[in-house]
Parts: C-alpha cells; sequence; structure tokens
C-alpha cells in the first residue's frame, strides 16, 4: 500500500500562486497539476511525491518535463532484479528528500549499499514485516549505523512503518535518528552507530542459532572505513573458530572513509584475501549490478563450517555524478542547487 | 568468593538452560564442572574482550542469558563501550563477572589492579553494580543474577575469602544487610574488605564505641533508606572500600549523605585517587592505603573525639 501524505492545499509548484494548481492523485504513481493550461506530472516515488522540496511553508520546484509513466506495483512475490536495482534507484531519490528535509545526512555510503540493501530486504532476507519479533526471521545487523538512510528506506519499503514516516529522519521527537535504535524503530535488530560493534553482535546471535538448532541466518552489514576498528578482526577471527556458517559479512567496500581514501588512512587491502587468511569463505561482487548481487546472497553459506564474507565493491554516492567517490559527500546537506542537480541525474536514471 | 559463584553458576545452569559462559581465555580449573557437563555452553572466546561482550550481547539479543568472565580491567575497561552500547543501551540481560576486585592481584600490580571499575560501571544507566563480600553473597548474587531483568555486573575478590555472613539474612539485590548493629557510629562497606570493617567494630566495642556495619553489596542502586537511617541513628559514617575513593562506594554514599539532608561526619576510605604502584601481595597493597583495622578503627575514634570537642 502506497501511503501518500496529506495532499490537501498542495498546488503545483509551476502554476501556484498564480492560478489554481492544484494536484490531483493518478493510479497512486503521479500528481497531476489540473490546471488545464499546465497538466505537469510529479511522479511518486515511495509514496510521496519527489518533484516536492519542503522550505519552510514553500513548495520549490525540482522540474522534470515530460516523463514517462511508470508505476509502483505492489511488490511481486520474488521480486527480479530488474524490479530491485528500480527501486533501489527510487530508495535513492527518497534519501534525497530525507536528507534536504533533515539539512544532512550520511549520504555517501547510504548510496553505496542501498543496492544491496535492496536485494536483501526485498529478496533474500526472511523476515515478516507483521511479525518483526518472530523467531526464526534471519537477523541483519547493521553495523555502519552512520549509514543508516539505505536501511530506514528499506525498512519502509517492506513496511515495517509507513512511508510517509520517513519525512522524520532527524526531527526533533521523531522516529528515525542519525543512527538506528533497537526498540524505537521497528525492524531495527540492533543499536548501531559506533562502529565495530555490529559483527561480535551479529557472532551472538548466529552462535545462539546455531546452539539452538535453528535455520536462519544472520547477516552483518559494515563499512569498509569499519574495518579499521580492532574488535572487527577480533570478530573476523572468532566467527571462523565458532564455525558459524549461518554468518554472513557484507563489507560495503566503497574505498572511502570520513576524511578520504581508506588505503591512505589505514589500508585494509588486500580485503578479500585478508578474510579468507582469517578463515572465511569469501565472494567479491560488484555492489550495484543487481544480477550479481542476487546471486551470491542467494548462494551463501558458500562453504559449510565457514562464515560468509562479501565484499562489495561500490562506489560511495554511487547515482549522482558529482557525489561518485567524492570524500565530502560522507555527510552533507546538498544546497539546492545540488539537490536539484543530483534528483535530475537519478530521475533521468528511473524515467527516461 | 570464585570458586562459590562457580558452584552457583552450575547450579544455575542446571536449572536454566538458557545461561552461557564466555570466558576471555582467564579461570584455569575453575569451572571444570561447567566444562564437562554443559559442553556447548562454556565458550573460551579467546583474549579478545570486546569481542566477547559483543557476542555476550548477541547471545542475549537472541534469547540466551550470558555471563562473561574475566579479569576486572580487561572485561570493564578494555570493553568498556560494549558494555555501554551493546549491553546497557540496548538493556540486555548480560552478566558480568570480574575477578580481582581492588588489589587482590596483589603481586601483579598495577596493570591487573581494579580500582576504577565500580566508578565506571555505576555511570552507565541500566546497569546494577554488585560487590559481595563472601562466598555465601556471592552465591546469593549469582542466583539473583538470573531473576533480575538487565545488565548486572558482579564484582568478585579471588579465592578462600572467609564467610562474614551467615546467611543470617535474606539477601536481595539493592537491599543492604547489617552485618553488625551498632548506635555510635556506622561503617559502610562493600567487599571482602567488609572482615576489616566487622575487626575495626570488634575494636570499637571493646573501646565502648558501639559500631554498625552495612554491608552495601549493591553498590548500585543503592539502598538509600539503610544509609540514611544509619547516619541518623549512629551519627557518624565511614565508607571502606577497595577502589578508589572518587566514584565508588564512598562517593554513592556521599551523594546519598549529601541530598538527604544527613549532618552527620563521614569519611571515606580506600585508595586516594592513586594508583598503587611497587611489589605485594593483597594485604601489602590494602596496608599501603590505610585499609586495615587500625586505621578504620582510628578514623572513627577520631571523629567521635571531634564531635566530643565540638559540643
Amino acid at each position: 500500500m502506497v501511503q501518500i501524505p496529506s495532499l490537501d492545499g498542495l498546488r503545483c509548484p509551476h502554476c501556484a500562486p498564480s492560478k489554481n494548481g492544484r494536484l490531483r492523485l493518478k493510479r497512486e504513481t503521479w500528481l497531476v497539476c489540473q490546471e488545464p493550461s499546465c497538466h505537469r506530472k510529479y511522479p511518486i516515488c515511495q509514496g510521496l511525491p519527489v518533484m516536492l522540496v519542503e522550505e519552510g511553508e514553500k513548495w520549490t520546484n525540482i522540474e522534470v518535463v515530460d516523463l514517462p509513466p511508470t508505476s509502483l506495483q505492489a511488490m511481486p512475490a520474488v521480486p527480479a532484479p530488474k524490479w530491485l536495482a528500480r527501486k533501489a534507484g527510487e530508495m535513492r531519490i527518497t534519501i534525497l528528500q530525507m536528507v534536504l528535509r533533515a539539512g544532512g545526512g550520511h549520504i555517501g555510503g547510504a548510496y553505496s549499499i542501498v543496492d544491496v540493501m535492496s536485494a536483501l530486504y526485498f529478496r533474500v532476507l526472511k523476515h515478516d514485516p507483521r511479525d518483526p519479533t518472530w523467531a526464526d526471521r534471519d537477523r541483519l545487523v547493521y553495523s555502519k549505523g552512520h549509514g543508516c538512510l539505505a536501511l530506514y528506506v528499506v525498512l519502509a519499503g517492506a513496511s515495517y512503518f509507513p512511508t510517509s514516516r520517513l519525512a522524520e529522519f532527524g526531527q526533533d521527537g521523531g522516529l528515525l535518528g542519525g543512527h538506528p535504535e533497537r526498540g524505537h524503530i521497528p525492524g531495527v535488530e540492533a543499536t548501531t552507530g559506533s562502529l565495530g560493534h555490529g559483527l561480535p553482535l551479529g557472532i551472538g546471535m548466529a552462535l545462539a542459532a546455531k546452539l539452538d538448532g535453528s535455520r536462519h541466518r544472520v547477516f552483518v552489514v559494515l563499512s569498509d572505513g569499519e574495518c579499521n576498528e580492532g574488535s572487527v578482526w577480533e570478530g573476523f577471527m572468532s566467527a571462523a573458530q565458532l564455525k558459524l556458517d549461518g554468518l554472513v559479512a557484507i563489507i560495503d567496500s566503497n574505498k572511502l572513509e570520513s576524511l578520504g581514501r581508506t588505503v591512505d588512512i589505514m589500508n585494509i587491502e588486500p580485503l578479500g584475501e585478508r578474510l579468507r587468511a582469517f578463515g572465511w569463505s569469501v565472494r567479491e561482487i560488484d555492489g550495484h549490478r543487481m544480477e550479481e548481487i542476487v546471486e551470491i546472497l542467494e548462494s551463501v553459506p558458500f562453504e559449510r563450517g565457514k562464515p560468509s564474507a562479501i565484499v562489495a565493491h561500490t562506489v560511495k554516492g554511487k547515482g549522482v555524478s558529482f557525489m561518485e567517490g567524492v570524500p565530502m559527500w560522507h555527510l552533507r546537506g546538498p544546497s539546492k542547487d545540488e539537490a536539484q542537480k543530483a534528483f535530475a541525474e537519478l530521475a533521468r536514471s528511473l524515467w527516461s | 568468593m570464585r570458586d562459590a559463584f562457580a558452584a552457583q553458576l552450575h547450579d544455575e545452569m542446571v536449572a536454566d538452560p538458557r545461561i552461557m559462559l564466555l570466558t576471555a581465555d582467564i579461570g584455569f580449573k575453575v569451572f571444570d564442572r561447567i566444562v564437562s557437563d554443559f559442553p556447548g555452553r562454556f565458550i573460551n572466546m579467546g583474549v579478545a574482550e570486546a569481542n566477547m561482550l559483543g557476542v555476550a550481547a548477541g547471545l542475549a539479543l537472541s534469547g540466551k542469558r550470558p555471563v562473561v568472565y574475566t579479569i576486572i580491567p580487561f572485561l570493564t575497561m578494555r570493553a568498556f563501550e560494549q558494555i555501554r552500547v551493546d549491553v546497557c543501551i540496548q538493556k540486555q540481560p548480560v552478566t558480568i563477572v570480574g575477578v580481582g576486585g581492588g588489589v587482590a592481584y596483589g603481586t601483579l600490580g598495577p596493570t591487573h589492579h581494579a580500582i576504577e571499575d565500580v566508578a565506571i560501571l555505576r555511570a552507565l544507566p541500566n546497569m546494577t553494580v554488585v560487590v559481595p563480600c563472601d562466598p555465601w553473597e556471592s552465591r546469593q548474587v549469582t542466583r539473583a543474577a538470573f531473576r533480575h531483568d538487565g545488565p548486572l555486573y558482579l564484582r568478585l575478590g579471588k579465592n578462600g575469602e572467609p564467610t562474614l555472613n551467615g546467611g543470617d539474612h535474606d539477601f536481595a539485590i539493592g537491599r543492604a544487610a547489617e552485618l553488625r548493629a551498632g548506635h555510635d557510629a556506622t561503617i559502610v562497606v562493600a567487599g571482602p574488605v567488609a572482615k576489616l570493617a566487622l575487626e575495626a567494630a570488634d575494636r570499637l566495642g571493646a573501646a565502648g564505641v558501639s559500631t554498625r556495619v552495612l554491608d552495601v553489596h549493591t553498590v548500585k542502586p543503592i539502598d538509600v533508606e539503610a544509609v540514611l537511617r544509619a547516619a541518623r541513628e549512629t551519627g557518624a559514617v565511614v565508607s571502606v572500600e577497595e577502589h578508589s575513593i572518587v566514584g565508588g562506594l564512598g562517593s554513592a554514599v556521599a551523594e546519598v549523605l549529601a541530598e538527604g539532608g544527613a549532618a552527620a561526619p563521614f569519611r571515606r576510605l580506600g585508595l586516594r585517587d592513586v594508583y598503587s604502584y611497587g611489589v605485594g601481595g593483597q594485604d601489602y597493597h590494602l596496608r599501603r592505603h590505610g585499609l586495615t583495622v587500625e586505621a578504620i578503627s582510628g578514623v572513627i575514634m577520631e571523629m567521635l573525639q571531634g564531635q566530643e570537642s565540638r559540643r
């Protein structure tokens, strides 16, 4: 069910205030301006009108004209890679909206992992958003907590909470903070944000599953910068020692950390080889090629008796040319101009 | 204390299959019965305390009741942020058991002494801090820990401590026990140094000073009522702890007295914001920091004489 925030009083930013410019919802996919001389269409992305950015009480326009129709149909039972990739594209736009509204956020590291997250939450994970504490669910520990925007959009997309609540990101008293909090946000398995914690937590969960003879799996999403932390390497040793083949570590290897290139700051390369030496079964993938992501995620565990590691080679800020590979976009609120440029690029890849 | 804890833990593990024991390569022969009776529920996690605490929290998040055990500084200070984030912020029922409270590891030196642990763990929201004084109390806390909701820190001494508390009171987390009645002064104490407190009370008693010994085994949440009652009824309070006087039992008692409006004279005995350098056994280090029967009773005599002279 696509959730639409209140349309009352919403006017076409192109026509208003000179003309009527009322917006009408069409097929839950578009907002269409009712002014005959205009008839501009605004796509709905993840339930929110993507054209519209709230600035105080004013709606400003990020204009894209003559867009082809698209639809947000109900999720297929087993979404194809193409669907998952498109969904990830929509979620990039939603993330942009959230960052704009909040005035900032860790956008770069959200864009690098959102394709993998799309595959996980909409296809790979065995979970039930209507029953978040279902004992046999697969667990996902989002260890790179600062990249929470990518987690929030997939949780909303999977209906852990209404998409409209994504607007509460970074708002006083809102649902979604700058790092995920367990118990506060439905679907969040562990409070993260301090780096180097998620892997040991995931090991504990996988160990409990193994001892209980339960077949659910535990996925831990780490950043490559996070692998600077010693506790991550304790965890790498420990998981292999405990032979936890129900554990899957996914490293978002976007090659950048806060202030620069990981290779210049604290080199963890060759990460795949290091993990193999630590006793893990390792696959390296292009973290933006959805067929490859799905194929590898669906083939875990790679070896019996060994934890699985997926080194996802990604691009920080993926999808927006001027963010890609630029350290500044680790944590930044785009200006209005930057947002418009970013939106135009993201929209073009979806609707052209 | 250590063996009493291990024995009680074994009993609890028989009764509750959720309980697991993780250690960071410490506890030679201490857990042999647990290892043989519960294979798979005892795991030596190696010398990697941060990972051990995280794994324990992960186990708790999956419905287990994990116990983590090793020497206090490595358990509580190396892995402090894991205790904070993984255990306390997420309010997980992990029982954190540290061995070697205070200067119990004597000759092993200041790296192995634990004189700040109570202070730092007391500062963590959701954390309960228990410092038993003898083997009997160690068993009681261990038993109560698994009926307790949320994180709990159990600070053990080492082994061979005498029984001070004959089991003549019902143990409850958060309720102080009166080990000795008295009406002229109170020694508030936690941990095996309660032995010194009792001997000081004997000595004072012989000199005609009736001294209460209040065993505040639960430093957090502290038994406010018992501390204020002691101040009101005896008029002079001394805290005794095998810990720095900064942030531990003495600080907790001071907070209670100040906020409770108690006018009683108060002194803290413990390590006076110093590390205990140099080589020596536990008693040697205790003596160097004024944790002796003579010093405790001397301080109380001084305080009472001070009160006398002001009258």
